[in-house]
């Protein structure tokens, strides 16, 4: 099957250490050192990835088509070329426009049932 | 190197090998950047309070995957197995073909193993040699069936007298008793 036959939705819904991964090379290749920090700073330091956790999300992503490792430098001068960069490719691209889809539908539906609202400590409707 | 950095190099051994062959150094790289940036102090038992349980939860993950990917290994170690049973249901089939005494149970048993080992070398190989293994399976099993019609009325003659004589219907005479009033 050719990257364009896969369907995105058949790997929905993406388990949340690959949605960060995606997001954070969203915007360029990265190794595995940048990818930590960059989910980091987009999650304000609530999300952080261990080696563990990292390396098997990439191993997975890899085999799935969603990730492949790059053979470029972008800093060749400033880098240890032992590193190993990764960047995303267009089924990956393809997969978290698809997720970030779906979780705006389910942000949409929670808006429409006012449910950050509704389920504040007090509410007498809060669990 | 710090101790730090080996003892999480030792504790990377805990991974499956192949894992640790493609992922172990770009890890143990990972934590020793992570050293670098929180390290020192209570920073490094911060890092390791991260790191530790995120090492012991991944170790279960891809040791658990690794398990359901023993695929291979069963289907090569069943395919091996068939394959001595083919193979020693060949010897045996030949055996009694080749030693007999011509009678037409010892030539049914014969005929009827020959096909049969066939039939599982079909099934052995049927991953690796899809044409010659149906082959293989539509031949052996129309021969087992076939030389089996030779001793069958025989195994159902063994089969009936054997049932007869465990339920005392064959070997001793039953007495009625009178059905009293």
């Amino acid at each position: 099957m050719t990257e364009a036959e896969k369907d995105p939705h058949d790997l929905l819904p993406l388990p949340p250490a690959q949605l960060h991964i995606l997001l954070a090379l969203a915007d360029g290749e990265r190794h595995g050192y940048a990818v930590m920090s960059e989910v980091e700073r987009m999650t304000d330091g609530e999300v952080s990835m261990g080696p563990g956790t990292l390396y098997g999300a990439i191993k997975r992503m890899l085999n799935a088509g969603l990730i492949e490792e790059s053979d470029n430098r972008p800093d060749p001068e400033l880098d240890d070329e032992r590193r190993r960069y990764y960047r995303t490719k267009g089924f990956g691209a393809r997969v978290l426009t698809a997720e970030l889809s779906r979780l705006d539908q389910l942000i949409r539906a929670a808006q429409a049932k006012q449910v950050a609202t509704r389920l504040r400590p007090g509410w007498e409707g809060a669990p | 190197m710090s101790r730090s950095e080996r003892l999480y190099r030792t504790m990377l051994l805990a991974y499956p090998a192949e894992h640790r062959r493609r992922y172990g150094e770009p890890m143990a790289q990972l934590f020793r950047d992570r050293l670098r940036r929180d390290g020192g102090g209570l920073g490094t038992v911060r890092v390791w309070a991260s790191v530790g349980p995120d090492l012991v939860g991944s170790v279960f993950i891809e040791r658990l995957e690794t398990a359901m990917n023993v695929q291979t290994w069963t289907n090569r170690w069943w395919e091996a197995t068939v394959l001595v049973f083919a193979f020693a249901q060949t010897i045996m089939g030949v055996g009694v073909l080749a030693f007999g005494d011509g009678s037409h149970i010892r030539f049914g048993i014969g005929w009827g193993l020959l096909p049969a080992a066939l039939l599982l070398g079909g099934l052995a190989v049927r991953r690796r040699r899809r044409g010659l293994a149906t082959s293989m399976i539509i031949v052996g099993s129309l021969g087992a069936a076939f030389a089996f019609w030779l001793i069958y009325p025989i195994i159902l003659a063994v089969i009936v007298i054997a049932g007869g004589l465990g339920s005392g219907k064959i070997g001793r005479t039953r007495v009625l008793e009178p059905v009293s009033a």
